[in-house]
């Protein structure tokens, strides 16, 4: 099994500490079933994929996708980038990312940065080739905003109440947990690449098949291709509202 | 049509504006595990390839990419030369937009059309110049301007910020 990245230096109170979910994605994206995926996808001589992770929090899950690049990919020139929307996790991701890589040198992509923003509006389009998104996925009664102050800057002691929406804006997806969840399902054709593929994951309240259909449903797959959309890990009580999956999203 | 003259004196306002960019070599040591310092996030300008305004009637705008970085702090790290690297690398970028990034950040000036990979393997000097610029240069600190709208995105401690403030959502 691949290490997994350390974070100890994460601040906790301000970022989401990695869970199951997290582990599950590291478990998921190194299986080998996933390896086979990736190299008939993504073969040795062909153009270095860009790696996005959406929301990486700590940054766990991008810093083992970078530093295990070549055990992932079957090849170390990958170039990753995380978004997140919390400037503290920016720092953390950018920390995290750094301190595994120089652990795994010979193994290791190239780590582009950690940018504070809203999903991708900040991305030029179709450059993705592969999307990661550990979402807020927990269904709750309201989305929450970012708190006005830590928009622009951070100068100042974080009081109580914005760690505590920092850390809601981490879990709370709003109905169904899907708030979030379908903006991002809504952009993937203007997101991925020809040869892009997506890593969501999702929780059995998000009505995981509901989902998965309606990706497939999408009309914007391009000329004679279609989405797929297919459960490639899954953890926790099989009749659990717990129960996580891991869905693998790609146009063939 | 007021609107349009602010929009044009915007735009030709940065224009004009010659980047003062500082170049600092090798000013980031590492820091030991366990202490989240400042200043330990970077951004690599190869970042900029893949970026553009967050507005979203911008986008449709070719001249929302590149961003045009604006009193620039860079930073550079010492990385091993990797050809192949580079040979994968060069396909994918857009290298118009690359080559005007480069431009305004005071690099050597690039060809007019990416090299080959025979060019790059026999034509070291443009093989480290790319080296450098792709691998080895980080935006620290200074702006990044649209040239559609003209908003300023900051970049903070080697963070950018594209959260827009709430009247551009």
């Amino acid at each position: 099994m691949l290490p997994t990245p350390s974070t100890s230096h994460v601040p906790y109170t301000l970022v989401y500490e990695p869970a199951e979910d997290s582990f599950l994605l590291l478990d998921t994206l190194s299986s080998p079933t996933s390896l086979t995926f990736h190299t008939s996808h993504f073969p040795p001589s062909s153009p270095t994929p860009l790696v996005l992770e959406i929301g990486p929090g700590s940054g766990v899950v991008l810093a083992f996708l970078t530093a295990h690049a070549n055990h992932i990919f079957s090849r170390p020139d990958i170039l990753t980038l995380g978004i997140d929307i919390n400037s503290f996790a920016c720092a953390s991701t950018a920390k995290t990312v750094s301190l595994a890589s120089q652990d795994h040198p010979t193994t290791s992509g190239e780590f582009l940065s950690a940018v504070q923003g809203d999903l991708t509006s900040c991305l030029r389009g179709r450059q993705v080739d592969v999307l990661v998104f550990n979402p807020p996925y927990v269904p709750t009664e309201d989305l929450p905003a970012l708190p006005e102050r830590l928009r622009e800057k951070k100068e100042g002691k974080v009081t109580f109440e914005e760690e505590s929406k920092l850390l809601e804006l981490s879990y709370a997806g709003g109905k169904d947990g899907m708030e979030t969840t379908d903006r991002v399902i809504d952009s993937l054709g203007d997101v991925l690449s020809e040869r892009g593929v997506a890593y969501l994951l999702l929780c059995a309240g998000n009505k995981p098949e509901v989902v998965k259909q309606r990706i497939r449903e999408m009309d914007n797959a391009g000329e004679g291709r279609r989405w797929k959309a297919e459960t490639v890990g899954t953890s926790g009580r099989q009749a659990g509202w717990e129960k996580l999956q891991i869905v693998r999203i790609w146009r063939e | 049509m007021v609107l349009l003259v602010l929009i044009h004196f915007m735009i030709s306002g940065y224009m004009h504006h010659i980047p003062e960019t500082r170049f600092l070599r090798r000013t980031l040591p590492l820091s030991p595990p366990g202490h989240l310092e400042k200043k330990t996030a970077k951004m690599k300008l190869l970042t900029l390839n893949f970026l553009t305004c967050a507005v979203k009637t911008c986008k449709s705008s070719s001249d929302s990419f590149p961003l045009h970085p604006k009193d620039a702090e860079l930073a550079s790290d010492d990385v091993e030369v990797n050809p192949e690297l580079l040979v994968n690398l060069l396909p994918r970028l857009d290298w118009k937009a690359l080559k005007t990034t480069s431009a305004e950040l005071g690099f050597p000036q690039l060809p007019d059309s990416p090299p080959t990979i025979e060019q790059l393997q026999s034509d070291d000097k443009l093989l480290k110049d790319l080296h450098s610029l792709l691998m080895e240069t980080n935006l620290m600190e200074g702006k990044l301007v649209c040239g559609v709208c003209g908003h300023e995105y900051a970049v903070r401690e080697g963070i950018p910020n594209f959260l827009l403030p709430s009247h551009l959502v």
